[in-house]
């Protein structure tokens, strides 16, 4: 399997742990990730600000580098990234003036002519990869952690074939795999609200605190989530969210890959586990 | 004019009306008169004020006589107007009423050219042409008859069929019921009370049930379904499959104590899984017949049953299914409706929440006769609970789910509602709604009741419900849209208020009989105001929510209706089909030699078609259940099907005399005879002028538009050319529509390729009422005519016409088209006269016989 | 068979999400599932019966569409499929361009898409330089300070720009329109901005040569 790897603006410096972990599980699974070579910013909730059709052009550009350098599917990790690339992809392949119009707003010589396939890689590892082979590698179980999986919005939403927008169970049945003990809560699927970080925080810790609190009430120990973004607001606005909340959270939150290359037997420093904000070391 | 009677050529008289001064204080009616007289086959020309009055109509029979006229032409209004007048009239005074062509020269001319009188006096000239070549070719028909089988069949067994079946029963017709379930009854079996009296509902149709079982004219079989329908109206053959009970209708007391020993029990689906039942059951205490069956899924086949049989030896583990044949000449299709299941709104949590419920869940619940003897508990901890929270259109009015509203729902649920609050006064009740629906009679009384009962309203569609995970109370979260804010409400117990949506099989049984269904799966009717009952399918009818959802009185009156509408068909010996129907030529068809095409039957939305790929056989149309589209003349590749009274040659000959004079100039558009003719027709009522350079040419149906005919037209020189037909949604023949609009939309880039500017092709929808709409089309397209002028046009089709020719050779070389296109001598009339006459002779045979050629 | 319409409805109906606006019928699902209705000053429901009564100003200066978080729910559950986050989208783009925008949040937008234009790619720094330089949110930017050390420490900050091969080309989709109404940068803002992008560029160098001597590549 050789995936086109688009890792977005935030897996950066900002939120590292996922890339570096995402790297390394893939590799240690077997499967190819060959990053897109010059990709832009997909846009994220302004993509579409200054000119509408930024809304499926901005994130079409890396669907045209994608067919230009030769593959068939990109996958991408950050949820916001996810959605805005693959909308893109359906929009373009439904309509027509769509696609003309992303054409038209490309370099000379870049073109999107067929279909890409735009695919979250913890669907990639369920579907296309399979929780059975992913087990048979487990050398190091989550016995008995309790794993809260946080899916966020745009992971689900809008609706789409591969899980539930209301009641997620993804990353539920991929923890269930490593040996830990799925923790359900009602906020699963709830927005954490780190699209207003910068010019609302307040909101942001409020939303992110309900969450937070829920996973605590149902027993969480850890927070495993597929967003950047969420991990931003879930970890580094925790300390926001526990004033707004006056209440102490110590929650610490992970990306799911960071769990799946504990389980896989890598090394914490190799996933990046020590680059939290709210302390990981219980998680061990 | 010629007054020799050589029978081999035709003998047509052309009539002109004034229509007061409608027609003629626009066009000179003189003048179409005399010019009239110089066509081909004319005999005698005159005009009149009124045609359709009484001495109009007189002059035109006597002229019949003494001129020995054969064919008449009228020039006057629409067909919609007065066709049927002058038809009647010429086969008073002898004629075949189809040796008849309207010429409409008011709606399409006078009415619409007001400001261009010599213009629309040409078009008048124009308009008689084409109608004078058209009647050269047509034939006398017959309407044929069929025997009719005075036998009735109704599919359903619910409070509809029920209806139905007793009606019919009562006026003495033999009557089959088949249920699909055990027992008849239905949906209103499982009710506990109905609205708005309040009364018991088993109560009041358990009678009617018996009555079904008992009435001599009635034979029920239940525990069966459809499998086969062949035929069509007055003769229909059936094939019915019983399901094996294990148990022996003609040993079985219902004793019961069979049940008694039964070790198995499973949910029973009549209390919606609430409540058991043993493997050999009857679904309810009321059931008809009373006669228990055997579910061989739950059934481990212990015997016990057996041994508690003792003598009687009702049970049979060794029963085979059925195979029962019925000939019946009409058929009743009451097959209810069915619950739709929530499961998918995710966000109420119904199969995840113990305490989310559905209504139907909740009427068991509270019903004497239900699981709890009619003590309503939540299924969590079995308490009645203290507060319910109700929720409308769940999964109606959804575009996600069910788009419609399913009309019954607001009311069933104050029904619930209310009976709660009479059996537990206590209980704190909350209804949210977006809307409150009481359409029927003392629904909105009923409504104040509940209000007045301290049920509460609150306007707003909850968003989600989650669960307290210690006391299994719901808390719904919803927009309180009165108050303007969102809030959430605590709730004990929920009830969803679901869906009706088709019962299921109902797409499946819709193949079975040709009938087709709506977008949704009900059963589509007719006409959705003035056939309501009626399917397109002659002889089937529809009652009850099988065609839409309904509640009971609505249901019982269309049971009766379709009653009604059988007993026009049963009460006569033989009925009469329309003669304008489809024919193969079994020559021409390639399946007679082996081919294996079935072009022709997908295109059929009635099932008329009986197509044999590969079998060496021939394929026909079935008069009977032909409605005259002519969808499936045009799609066949071999020219292989003819529509009489609308044949290839006919209507080519009245594109060639329309097309004769200056054809570069001319708009020739094709209108269906239903929503684009009556719309052209508006047109003219509503006096929305545009150019006099238009022509029509009326077909049935856009269906029947030949993509040749098209090509052809261009081919003569034509400017212009549209094809209207309904809005694919309202065509009058199901699909006749859309399959135009596949067929000539390949045609788009075809006649651009070979030069013709795309401008000058249209493709159009136009309905009824859109006069204005069609004079604006009229309009665009004769100014694409005149913007480009003769010369530019001219040019385009000499380019085109070379390519055109060559694809138009198999055309040319069909029979019935050859003598048009090369105008040739009467005496291949009389011939083709013979041919097609014998035609219909064996077509009448092969469908009276059921397909055996 | 439609009648005149409203020019807002037309204005709004052309947009991709504003298609089906009529078709709401104030069921509330969306106000009921919206997290930050709290904020807003009428939430989804009522705005949408504002636009479909042609109440431009009222929609476009309202504050609602500048706190969506694009969260889906509503869209997600709405019976008449009407995508209310790509509406919220569109009214965001005809709020500041008629210049009825007033929230940090519009400046968020515009201070990004900037951002995008100049590198192809996010980068922070610059992100932030140019949305405190337009909003002067002082408070703000002092209560983010904790935050920018933690951060800072663990190594989250670039300090270089990651660029792609030619940003320019992402300008057609990254320009303001050229009719736009929207309130100009003071000119104070616009000074400091390029001296600040100086800044960036310094510090980017500085950055560079720092990993260069302690031999981490980057």
């Amino acid at each position: 399997m050789r995936y086109a790897y688009y890792p977005g603006c935030s897996l950066g410096k900002g939120e590292q742990e996922y890339d570096l972990s995402m790297r390394a599980v893939f590799a240690k699974l077997g499967i190819e990730l060959v990053e897109l070579e010059d990709w832009n910013c997909c846009g994220a909730v302004h993509s579409d600000i200054n000119n509408p059709s930024g809304a499926y052009a901005m994130p079409g550009r890396n669907l045209a580098l994608a067919e230009a350098q030769g593959f068939e599917t990109v996958i991408t990790p950050c949820s916001a990234c996810y959605k805005n690339l693959r909308q893109a992809s359906k929009t373009i392949a439904a309509n027509k003036s769509a696609r003309q119009t992303l054409n038209a707003s490309l370099a000379e010589g870049l073109e999107l002519k067929g279909n890409i396939t735009v695919l979250h890689p913890l669907y990639v590892l369920l579907n296309e990869y399979g929780l059975a082979r992913i087990k048979e590698q487990v050398t190091h179980p989550l016995a008995g952690w309790k794993v809260a999986s946080y899916y966020g919005c745009m992971l689900t939403r809008p609706k789409d074939d591969f899980d539930s927008t209301e009641r997620p169970r993804g990353m539920d049945d991929l923890m269930r795999a490593l040996g830990a003990e799925v923790i359900d809560y009602h906020m699963k699927a709830k927005c954490c609200g780190g699209a207003l970080a910068l010019s609302h925080a307040g909101v942001t810790a409020q939303l992110t605190g309900n969450v937070l609190v829920a996973a605590k009430d149902a027993g969480a120990e850890v927070v495993s989530l597929a967003c950047p973004m969420c991990h931003m607001a879930l970890d580094a606005y925790q300390g926001k969210a526990e004033h707004a909340l006056q209440q102490s959270l110590a929650m610490p939150v992970v990306f799911f890959t960071q769990l799946l290359g504990l389980a896989l037997g890598l090394e914490r420093k190799a996933l990046g586990l020590d680059r939290h904000i709210v302390s990981t070391s219980s998680v061990r | 004019m010629d007054d020799k009677t050589n029978e081999n050529e035709p003998r047509i008289g052309v009539y002109v009306c004034h229509c007061g001064s409608n027609i003629a204080s626009v066009v000179t009616p003189a003048e179409v008169v005399e010019y009239a007289k110089d066509l081909p086959g004319v005999v005698i020309s005159k005009e009149h004020r009124y045609m359709c009055s009484d001495p109009g109509q007189t002059l035109i029979q006597k002229d019949i006589a003494d001129y020995k006229l054969d064919r008449i032409v009228v020039a006057a209004c629409s067909v919609a107007m007065h066709e049927p007048t002058f038809q009647a009239c010429i086969a008073e005074a002898g004629l075949n009423p189809f040796m008849f062509q309207m010429a409409n020269i008011r709606e399409h001319a006078s009415w619409v050219h007001s400001h261009e009188k010599e213009a629309a006096t040409q078009k008048a000239k124009d308009i008689v042409a084409g109608a004078v070549a058209k009647v050269t070719y047509v034939t006398p028909l017959q309407r044929f008859e069929v025997p009719v089988t005075k036998r009735a069949l109704v599919i359903g067994g619910g409070i509809a069929g029920i209806s139905a079946a007793l009606d019919l029963a009562d006026m003495e017709v033999e009557t089959y019921m088949i249920e699909k379930t055990p027992t008849i009854g239905g949906r209103m079996a499982q009710l506990d009370k109905t609205f708005p009296t309040m009364d018991c509902s088993i109560c009041i149709e358990a009678p009617k049930m018996v009555d079904v079982g008992k009435n001599k004219h009635i034979h029920l079989i239940a525990y069966a379904e459809v499998k086969e329908v062949n035929g069509y109206i007055g003769n229909f053959k059936v094939k019915i499959e019983r399901k094996p009970r294990y148990v022996l209708l003609d040993r079985c007391t219902g004793c019961g104590l069979c049940v008694e020993v039964c070790p198995i029990s499973v949910p029973n689906e009549f209390e919606e899984g609430l409540g058991p039942r043993k493997a050999i059951y009857v679904p309810m205490a009321q059931a008809v017949p009373s006669i228990y069956t055997i579910d061989r899924d739950a059934c481990i086949e212990c015997f016990k049953c057996v041994e508690a049989c003792g003598q009687l030896q009702a049970i049979d583990f060794a029963e085979q299914s059925e195979i029962i044949e019925l000939d019946v000449g009409t058929i009743i299709v009451a097959t209810g409706l069915d619950m739709w299941d929530p499961t998918e709104i995710e966000e109420y949590g119904f199969g995840v929440y113990d305490n989310v419920t559905t209504m139907m869940e909740i009427e068991r619940l509270h019903c004497a006769g239900g699981p709890t003897v009619g003590e309503f508990e939540r299924p969590s901890d079995r308490k009645v609970p203290k507060t319910l929270g109700l929720i409308q259109c769940v999964g109606s009015r959804d575009k996600r789910y069910n788009e419609y509203c399913s009309g019954f729902c607001c009311m069933y649920t104050i029904k619930n509602a209310m009976l709660l609050k009479w059996l537990y006064p206590e209980m704190d009740i909350t209804i949210f709604r977006i809307d409150i629906r009481t359409p029927g009679k003392t629904y909105e009384e009923f409504y104040e009741r509940a209000r007045e009962a301290g049920i509460h309203f609150v306007q707003g569609r909850p968003a989600e419900i989650r669960e307290d995970p210690v006391t299994k109370n719901l808390i719904v979260r919803s927009d309180n849209v009165n108050l303007g804010r969102s809030a959430e409400y605590e709730f004990e117990m929920v009830g969803l208020s679901t869906a009706a949506i088709p019962s299921a099989g109902s797409t499946d049984l819709g193949r079975v009989l040709t009938v087709p269904n709506d977008t949704h799966g009900w059963f589509l009717e007719s006409h959705p105001k003035l056939k309501p009952i009626d399917t397109p399918t002659e002889g089937i009818y529809l009652a009850g929510a099988a065609q839409g959802p309904k509640d009971i009185p609505q249901s019982v009156g269309q049971g009766s209706g379709a009653a009604g509408r059988a007993a026009r068909v049963l009460s006569h010996e033989t009925w009469e089909i329309d003669p304008i129907v489809a024919y193969v030529d079994p020559e021409r068809c390639i399946n007679a030699t082996g081919g294996k095409c079935d072009l022709c039957y997908r295109a059929c939305p009635y099932g008329a078609v009986d197509c044999r790929p590969g079998s060496g056989k021939a394929t026909y149309i079935v008069p009977a259940k032909c409605h005259g589209c002519g969808t499936c003349v045009a799609e066949c590749p071999q020219n292989a099907i003819t529509q009489y009274h609308f044949t290839d040659g006919q209507i080519l000959a009245q594109m060639h005399a329309l097309l004769a004079e200056k054809p570069e100039e001319k708009v020739l558009a094709f209108t269906c005879r239903w929503c684009s003719g009556m719309g052209a027709d508006n047109a003219g009522v509503s006096h929305f002028e545009y150019p006099a350079n238009t022509r029509n040419l009326l077909v049935m149906c856009a269906g029947r538009v030949d993509a040749d005919f098209v090509m052809e037209a261009f081919r003569l020189g034509a400017g212009a050319v549209l094809v209207s037909g309904c809005h694919p949604q309202d065509c009058h023949y199901i699909d006749g529509r859309n399959n135009a609009e596949k067929r000539i939309v390949r045609l788009f880039g075809q006649l651009e390729k070979i030069g013709i500017s795309p401008n000058r092709f249209r493709l159009e929808s136009v309905s009824a009422t859109e006069g204005a709409k069609w004079s604006r089309i009229m309009r665009d397209l004769s100014e694409v005519v005149t913007g480009m002028g003769p010369e530019a046009i001219k040019t385009e089709n000499e380019t085109a016409r070379p390519h055109l020719t060559k694809r138009l050779q198999r055309m040319a070389e069909t029979p019935g088209v050859a003598e048009v296109l090369h105008l040739s001598e009467s005496a291949r009339l009389a011939g083709l006269k013979t041919e097609t006459e014998q035609a219909m002779n064996i077509a009448v045979a092969q469908g009276v016989q059921g397909g055996q050629a | 068979m439609s009648g005149t319409l409203n020019p807002f409805v037309v204005e709004v109906q052309a947009t991709v999400g504003g298609e089906r606006v009529l078709q709401c019928y104030q069921c509330g699902t969306c106000s009921g599932s919206c997290p930050v209705i709290n904020e807003m000053d009428y939430g989804p429901r009522r705005l949408m019966h504002l636009i479909q009564l042609g109440h431009k100003k009222e929609v476009l200066t309202s504050g609602d569409m500048w706190y969506c978080v694009s969260c889906y729910s509503c869209a997600n559950r709405c019976p008449r499929d009407i995508p209310i986050t790509a509406l919220m989208a569109d009214l965001r783009h005809m709020a500041l361009h008629q210049g009825y925008a007033h929230d940090r949040e519009a400046e968020l937008g515009q201070a990004f898409v900037e951002t995008v234009n100049a590198n192809g790619r996010m980068f922070e720094p610059e992100l932030m330089m140019r949305y405190y330089l337009r909003t002067w949110d002082i408070a703000g930017l002092i209560g983010m300070i904790p935050l920018g050390i933690q951060m800072l420490l663990k190594g989250k900050i670039p300090f270089i720009a990651e660029r792609i091969k030619s940003p320019q080309d992402l300008d057609p989709l990254c320009a303001a329109p050229p009719d736009s109404k929207r309130a100009p940068m003071s000119q104070l803002s616009r000074t400091l901005l390029t001296l600040g992008g100086g800044g960036l560029v310094l510090m980017g160098a500085l950055a560079g040569l720092w990993f260069r001597l302690n031999g981490n590549k980057k």
